[in-house]
């Protein structure tokens, strides 16, 4: 669990953070979002203190950030920024083995974790482990950069704009397996992005800043639904807002459970972790009212309706 | 029909050797050893016994230059013609010296010379479009190295007056020592205080204001002036402090030459870490902190591995200047190859001249070859 208190911070007079509090639960993903300048990457340095904060207090699991020293407190978290900063002399290896050296693991923990780390991340340990980063795509530069950022077990990662120079197509893939790695460890993410969609998709909690103050944190769906007036308001309330609402969640949230067989054999079919919004785009292509879903190993589980999916994009 | 591809730097460069070796002098005869001599062409010079080696491979070796192709066999060939000349200008000497009076020498001359320029090229040219790399570039040179000194040393060019001037020289290989040792021994102190130095400008611009026009007009000051201008608070501190004067510090000798090849050394180090430093990812150096690295872990092991190449770069400009420097050093008492090259200029003997200022550039480069070879293998085909 974090907590932030009362956070502050001027540069010259002028607050960059301003009195900032607010609280993100274990296990939880939050988003800081906001336009750049709005002291969302300042307030995500001041937790691993790479900025100092000029007044406040952060709390990780109750215990005050500034009791450590900041490199022993740094390598407790993990942290992951666009461009990657990977080293271009070491290999693969040698980066995502960097937090678990300085904290002086040995030989044969450090071989394993690297081999796991890229399994997790789909990267084959035989191919990667050798290569140096400018051998890689963005993609995967990216992917080791967050592979190496979780190298020593964090609870806590802290991610700033990660997938901000990628492409699209890369960029959704990514965020699909931070998500799976996310659920699988059970870790607390700290992120921070300008990209609303980015956030609507991926967090639990999105806390929106603005001047240095967050003007609204509430869940994706209430964030949608019921925005303040003014900054967040017109941040979220575009006309797309209906399609936002869909992207988070997925069909197996809203599908109505189905013995096998009982679908006709033309009805298509979606994975079940599809999110809404794509699944309402392939009812349209597909001219359908229905879709079967279907589990990983391709077994019909159950049915998602054309009203269904209409329904969880309606203002209530 | 297929298209005839030619190489225009290789057709450049073996038309070249072929005017210089048979329109210039290839030696001179002179009656003694400082009286001017009479020019002999490479046909006059040498009998046709002495010439069958050289050229076969010449014709080869210009014809093959002619194409983009076989750069291998092209490379191999034009090595053959440098030893093959090598060796007819060895055997020429001799043939000429049976005729002539016993006081007479044999020098080296113009196309010779630029013959063996020639073939440097053609040798750079080929490796170049090999893209030949680190390591067999630097078994390259050693075999050329090889190859030449077994030739000295055979005694093939005993003829010759240059080797005349070397058996006559006894300290040749100490002031060989002596000269690397002024050189390096300059460049040790400088890389100590340079690097340190370095990595503090490049973290405050305003000591880097401060020290940069120093060391720049340091470096402008002639390496003459720079010994004279230092020889004389030496030879007071000598005077005053005798422990000093036992020590070597004193106004003539090593000490106003190693102290001013330091000042000449620490502006390139300096520099370069600057620019070293300077060009390393600033997400990179995010990174490491943001992972918990040290002030000091992360100067190891991210910012002077990272800046080190450039470093190099800077070390190898150093020493190469200071192997050429050091040579000026001999007029102040420092020793070193130099003091042939000003013992030669006083008794009008070029081939004394030659003797000193060779060695210092065949070293020279030898030593910049082998740092590049150490910068190429630390980037590791990175960009």
């Amino acid at each position: 669990m974090i907590e932030v208190k009362n956070l502050c911070k001027r540069f010259d007079n002028q607050a960059a953070v301003n009195n900032l509090s607010f609280r993100v639960e274990s296990g939880q993903f939050c988003m800081l979002v906001g336009t750049s300048g709005c002291g969302k990457s300042t307030t995500l340095r001041m937790v691993n203190r790479l900025i100092e904060p000029s007044s406040g207090q952060i709390l990780i699991n109750d215990q005050d950030v500034t009791s450590l020293p900041p490199e022993q407190l740094r390598r407790r978290i993990g942290y992951a920024i666009q461009g990657v900063g990977l080293f271009p002399h070491k290999t693969i290896y040698q980066n995502i083995a960097t937090v678990p050296r300085l904290l002086g693991w040995n030989k044969g923990d450090i071989n394993a974790r690297v081999a796991e780390l890229l399994t997790l991340f789909k990267l084959d340990v035989d191919t990667f482990a050798g290569k140096y980063p400018h051998q890689l795509s963005g993609g995967e530069q990216q992917r080791v950069g967050v592979a190496r950022a979780l190298a020593a077990r964090p609870e806590l990662l802290l991610m700033d704009e990660p997938f901000g120079a990628l492409d699209p197509l890369t960029r959704e893939h990514l965020q699909d397996e931070l998500l799976r790695v996310q659920k699988l460890l059970g870790i607390t993410i700290i992120m921070v992005t300008h990209d609303l969609e980015e956030a609507v998709k991926m967090a639990d909690v999105i806390a929106v800043m603005d001047k240095g103050e967050i003007l609204q944190m509430d869940t994706p769906e209430a964030l949608l639904r019921h925005p303040r007036a003014g900054f967040v308001q017109n941040l979220v309330g575009g006309l797309d807002r209906a399609l936002r609402l869909l992207t988070i969640q997925q069909v197996s949230e809203v599908m109505t459970t189905l013995n096998a067989g009982t679908l006709p054999p033309s009805t298509p079919t979606i994975s079940h972790g599809t999110n809404l919004r794509d699944a309402l785009s392939l009812l349209i292509w597909e001219h359908a009212e229905r879709l079967g879903v279907v589990n990983d190993a391709g077994d019909v589980i159950g049915q998602v309706a054309m009203a269904e999916l209409l329904q969880q994009g309606a203002r209530t | 029909m297929k298209s005839f591809n030619l190489d225009k730097v290789g057709c450049t460069l073996s038309c070249a050797l072929l005017l210089s070796l048979f329109a210039l002098p290839f030696v001179s005869l002179q009656p003694n050893r400082i009286m001017p001599g009479q020019s002999i062409g490479l046909l006059d010079a040498a009998n046709p016994n002495t010439l069958i080696p050289l050229l076969p491979m010449l014709v080869l070796t210009s014809l093959l230059s002619l194409v983009k192709t076989a750069i291998r066999t092209r490379l191999v060939l034009t090595l053959l013609t440098l030893i093959s000349l090598m060796y007819t200008v060895g055997a020429s000497a001799s043939q000429l010296l049976i005729e002539a009076n016993p006081l007479a020498r044999i020098s080296l001359n113009a196309s010779f010379w630029l013959a063996i320029f020639w073939l440097a090229l053609l040798i750079t040219d080929a490796a170049i479009k090999l893209a030949l790399r680190p390591l067999p570039r630097l078994a390259l040179v050693t075999l050329i190295v090889t190859a030449v000194m077994t030739l000295l040393t055979s005694g093939h060019w005993d003829s010759l007056s240059l080797l005349r001037e070397y058996h006559n020289q006894t300290d040749f290989w100490s002031q060989a020592v002596r000269h690397l040792q002024l050189s390096l021994g300059s460049i040790i102190p400088a890389v100590l205080v340079g690097i340190p130095l370095g990595v503090r400008c490049h973290r405050s611009p305003s000591l880097k204001a401060m020290v940069f026009p120093v060391l720049n007009i340091l470096q402008t000051v002639p390496s003459l002036a720079m010994f004279g201008l230092l020889m004389l608070p030496l030879s007071l501190l000598a005077t005053s402090y005798p422990l000093l004067a036992e020590l070597g510090i004193r106004g003539i000798g090593a000490a106003p030459a190693v102290i001013a090849l330091f000042f000449y050394s620490l502006l390139p180090i300096v520099s370069n870490t600057v620019l070293g430093f300077g060009k390393i990812d600033t997400k990179v150096l995010e990174a490491a902190t943001g992972m918990g690295m040290s002030a000091r872990q992360r100067l190891y092991l991210v910012e002077f591995p990272l800046a080190m190449p450039v470093i190099l770069t800077g070390f190898r400009v150093v020493v190469t200047m200071n192997i050429g420097l050091v040579a000026v050093a001999a007029l102040v008492g420092g020793g070193g190859f130099g003091t042939y090259i000003f013992q030669g200029l006083g008794q009008t003997a070029t081939d004394l001249v030659i003797l000193g200022a060779a060695p210092t550039l065949l070293l020279a480069f030898l030593f910049a070859i082998i740092i590049d070879t150490l910068i190429a293998l630390l980037r590791g085909g990175r960009p």
